[in-house]
């Protein structure tokens, strides 16, 4: 971020407008995971808060910059996790620049905010280091509702990122999406404008760009074992979503407790659960058994039927890599 | 447990042939149950596989003439099975949904692809 100037209105003045795109409950959350104040519950409050600490030289401004690249890379993302097949023999660094600058990117040192790039796949960036490629794309989708008379449609412009990142060492590849909006680019073999197409355009991109197949990571196991584990739990079970084997589908929520502690739920799982195939469940992750990386509780939906893992609009970087590396090692291999 | 086609199957496939194995008593313990056909995921969580590889399984026996492919409809606002066709070109054919009062088109559904037994091994009776 430039700084051309230092005092605590200036500062406010040139944050403000990248803070509004960030949901409060997640700056504060990144606050107090760097140990820094986050007594701040309003937006306002939030923006005079950060102002103050980079004025005061508490908080870098290059750190929130890059605090909030990772907000952008994160939040609200429907999440897919591959294996990479047959990928191209050798190092990544000798074959994958020339594919990355026919793809449009051109390498870059640090990883950079999106911008207001309208045109679909739009190249933002691409990163490659230690085994690691991290690549950025930007769109903008059209959401539409009626208006207030309900006599007409009102279209808003929304930007979309996509951040596919690849793991050569493990050869998996994770690739964030912001959910679809109703109106896009992309239509199936139909000729209709579906996510799926918007999806599917990505993971062919995707898969195009690593020059290899990208095979879905089976979600199922994952939900068994997080369902197993007891001790201690490391997410909070809010819904469990289940088919039985006699094809009858249960769905159980929870308050603010755990599925797991449901008596009901018990006797049906001590019966027959090693037999239930789970669809799609969504948990917490604990901060108390998270080694320090979260600071609060984290929410993911992981829809094991359709092969994707969904965070919330007001996630950090830090937080999702930490719960889809929970999710790796707990994926069968 | 046994067919002239169950055994021409596992022949052909040796290195697979115990996993056949488990599947044929599988399928047949849920046909015995009184389910009408095998969902591959259900198979999966039986039989500690994945989804792929009991879908592969499946394949295997269909091609076998063991079973037959057909396709379960969902409504995909309540999740009730609304049909279950054998040939997709009657996936075009969507009843009305009683719980929505509605005809779905095709988008708003979901398809699944299941097995129904297609021969004496795998019938109530056996």
């Amino acid at each position: 971020m430039a700084n051309p100037g230092n005092s605590r209105e200036e500062i406010r003045a040139r944050i403000k407008p990248v803070l509004d795109n960030v949901a409060v409950d997640g700056l504060r959350a990144w606050l107090k995971s760097i140990a820094l104040p986050s007594a701040a519950y309003s937006r306002a409050a939030i923006t005079d808060l950060v102002s103050n600490q980079i004025a005061g030289k508490q908080l870098a401004e290059d750190a929130l910059a890059e605090a909030l690249i990772g907000f952008e890379e994160a939040s609200d993302m429907r999440i897919y996790l591959f294996r990479m097949e047959d990928l191209p023999s050798g190092k990544p660094e000798r074959w994958l620049p020339t594919r990355l600058v026919k793809a449009g990117f051109a390498l870059a040192d640090s990883r950079i905010f999106a911008g207001e790039k309208a045109k679909p796949m739009s190249p933002v960036y691409a990163r490659l280091e230690g085994g690691l490629l991290r690549v950025k794309w930007a769109e903008q989708q059209q959401r539409s509702k009626m208006n207030e008379r309900g006599d007409g449609v009102v279209l808003t412009p929304v930007f979309k990122r996509v951040v596919l990142i690849a793991d050569f060492m493990d050869g998996i590849a994770e690739l964030r999406l912001n959910p679809a909006e109703r109106i896009h680019a992309y239509e199936d073999a139909g000729g209709r404008m579906t996510a799926e197409a918007y999806y599917q355009a990505y993971f062919d991109k995707a898969a195009d760009l690593l020059g290899c197949r990208l095979a879905p990571v089976d979600l199922r196991s994952v939900v068994r074992a997080l369902v197993e584990e007891e001790n201690p739990r490391v997410a909070r079970i809010h819904i469990d979503d289940h088919t039985n084997q006699s094809n009858y589908k249960t769905k159980t929520t929870g308050p603010r407790a755990d599925v797991r502690d449901s008596p009901d739920w018990q006797l049906a799982y001590t019966k027959s659960g090693n037999t239930w195939a789970w669809d799609a469940q969504s948990f917490y992750w604990l901060p108390k058994v998270s080694s320090g990386f979260l600071t609060r509780e984290v929410f993911t939906h992981i829809n094991a039927e359709e092969g994707f893992i969904k965070v919330n609009a007001d996630c950090s970087d830090k937080e999702v890599t930490h719960v889809i590396s929970q999710i790796r090692t707990r994926e069968a291999k | 447990m046994s067919s002239p086609k169950f055994e021409r199957v596992k022949r052909s496939n040796p290195r697979i042939a115990e996993l056949l194995e488990r599947l044929g008593t599988y399928i047949q313990n849920q046909i015995q149950s009184g389910q009408t056909y095998v969902v591959p995921k259900l198979a999966a969580a039986a039989l500690g596989l994945n989804d792929g590889e009991a879908f592969v399984l499946l394949e295997i026996l269909a091609a076998g003439g063991l079973l037959q492919r057909i396709y379960n409809l969902y409504c995909g606002n309540t999740g009730i099975v609304l049909a279950t066709v054998d040939d997709p070109e009657q996936l075009d054919e969507i009843p009305h949904c009683d719980d929505c009062d509605e005809d779905h088109r095709l988008s708003g559904l979901k398809v699944e692809v299941a097995f129904a037994p297609n021969d004496a091994l795998f019938t109530k009776a056996a």
